[in-house]
């Protein structure tokens, strides 16, 4: 049979008390925290996205202007954005096909990669890191390597995003059509 | 005399506080959720292979992408992983879920190995996870600022094997 220990209780309900005032006081302490933050700009772009869409792979000739098809590749990826908070109309990008994100394949002999920063962004230096202009809701990359360049616009809003590109170098071309959403926010 | 009083006070509201937070209650720090950078070779081999050349059996090319790692709080034991080639991302017709078009479709978690060991700090992890005949299995390792991946996609004719490091990017992210 169990016996009820007058002290036992005591001792709950005094704990009890004594969680109630913390909690009142960490309670009161956030609402005061939160009430000085109130200035705070607002970034609803800063996140991960899964990103989804084509690829399309094309060749120009040696000797002519003619645009040759060689492959449409239909894929996914991860793309880190993040709104640069010394200037709020950049956009960083990470992981992003045509920029940082892509593969080193062989076509007509050639080794042919399809991405400017290439393995270069391995190393993160701020010379490989892609950048785009942001207005309202849209953005534009327009970045010039050795390695190639890429032109982008896109849209991004309410944690959905669109992407269409081209990667050029040395005759071969790769349009990207990408959308896609936020996996979560890194606020 | 007003200073001493304002940090005295201060410092007793401190020590109130932390004497508010139970010690089994406390977040231990997370140092392995982040961005992680992979680079290496995916070899190819399909029946036939449509990408080689006449004197290739298979195809072997050099990839880079990034990796989402997120330390699954409610389960210690494993992590939560995005931007797996071959497992939730990659070519359409070489991945474990070909139709997935959102993240929560296609969740992919690395198990700690051995089974048990709390993650904070890194560790070896496996992937081994199967949708309709597509599979993936993977084996690796988290330090505190690299990764080691080497995994293999299959389905019926098709094998990819991925042997890829790389490193965690600190941009001022999270």
């Amino acid at each position: 049979m169990y016996h009820y220990n007058l002290n036992d209780m005591g001792t709950k309900m005094r704990k009890h008390f004594f969680k109630s005032i913390c909690g009142a006081v960490l309670l009161g302490l956030f609402a005061l925290s939160a009430s000085t933050n109130q200035s705070a700009v607002s970034d609803s772009f800063t996140g991960h996205y899964y990103i989804y869409g084509k690829k399309i792979l094309s060749t120009s000739g040696w000797f002519d202007s003619e645009i040759r098809v060689i492959d449409t590749i239909h894929f996914s990826s991860v793309v880190t954005i993040k709104l640069m908070e010394d200037k709020a109309d950049t956009l960083l990008f990470f992981g992003l096909p045509g920029a940082d994100e892509g593969e080193n394949r062989i076509y007509g002999g050639f080794q042919r990669h399809d991405h400017v920063a290439s393995m270069a962004g391995f190393n993160h230096s701020d010379r490989d890191k892609v950048y785009g202009s942001l207005s309202d809701n849209i953005f534009e990359i327009n970045t010039t390597r050795p390695s190639g360049r890429l032109i982008a616009t896109g849209n991004i809003s309410n944690d959905t995003i669109e992407i269409k590109g081209e990667f050029l170098y040395r005759g071969i071309k790769v349009d990207y059509e990408l959308i896609g959403e936020k996996i979560y926010s890194l606020q | 005399m007003r200073t001493v009083t304002y940090i005295f006070t201060l410092l007793l509201l401190k020590a109130f506080l932390m004497s508010c937070v139970d010690s089994s209650e406390v977040e231990i720090e997370d140092t392995v959720s982040g961005i992680y950078y992979l680079q290496g070779p995916r070899t190819t081999v399909e029946e036939p292979c449509v990408r080689c050349t006449a004197d290739q059996d298979s195809l072997r090319e050099y990839i880079t992408f990034s990796v989402i790692a997120r330390l699954d709080h409610e389960n210690r034991e494993r992590i939560q992983l995005y931007g797996i080639q071959g497992a939730d991302t990659g070519e359409l017709d070489k991945r474990v879920y070909p139709d997935c078009t959102r993240s929560e479709d296609c969740e992919v978690f690395g198990y700690i190995v051995p089974s048990g060991e709390f993650v904070v700090n890194g560790g070896a992890f496996k992937i081994d996870i199967e949708n309709s005949g597509h599979r993936y299995q993977a084996t690796g390792s988290l330090g505190t600022s690299t990764i080691d991946l080497k995994g293999q996609y299959s389905y019926e004719d098709i094998t990819i094997d991925y042997d890829l490091n790389g490193k965690r990017v600190y941009l001022p992210l999270d």
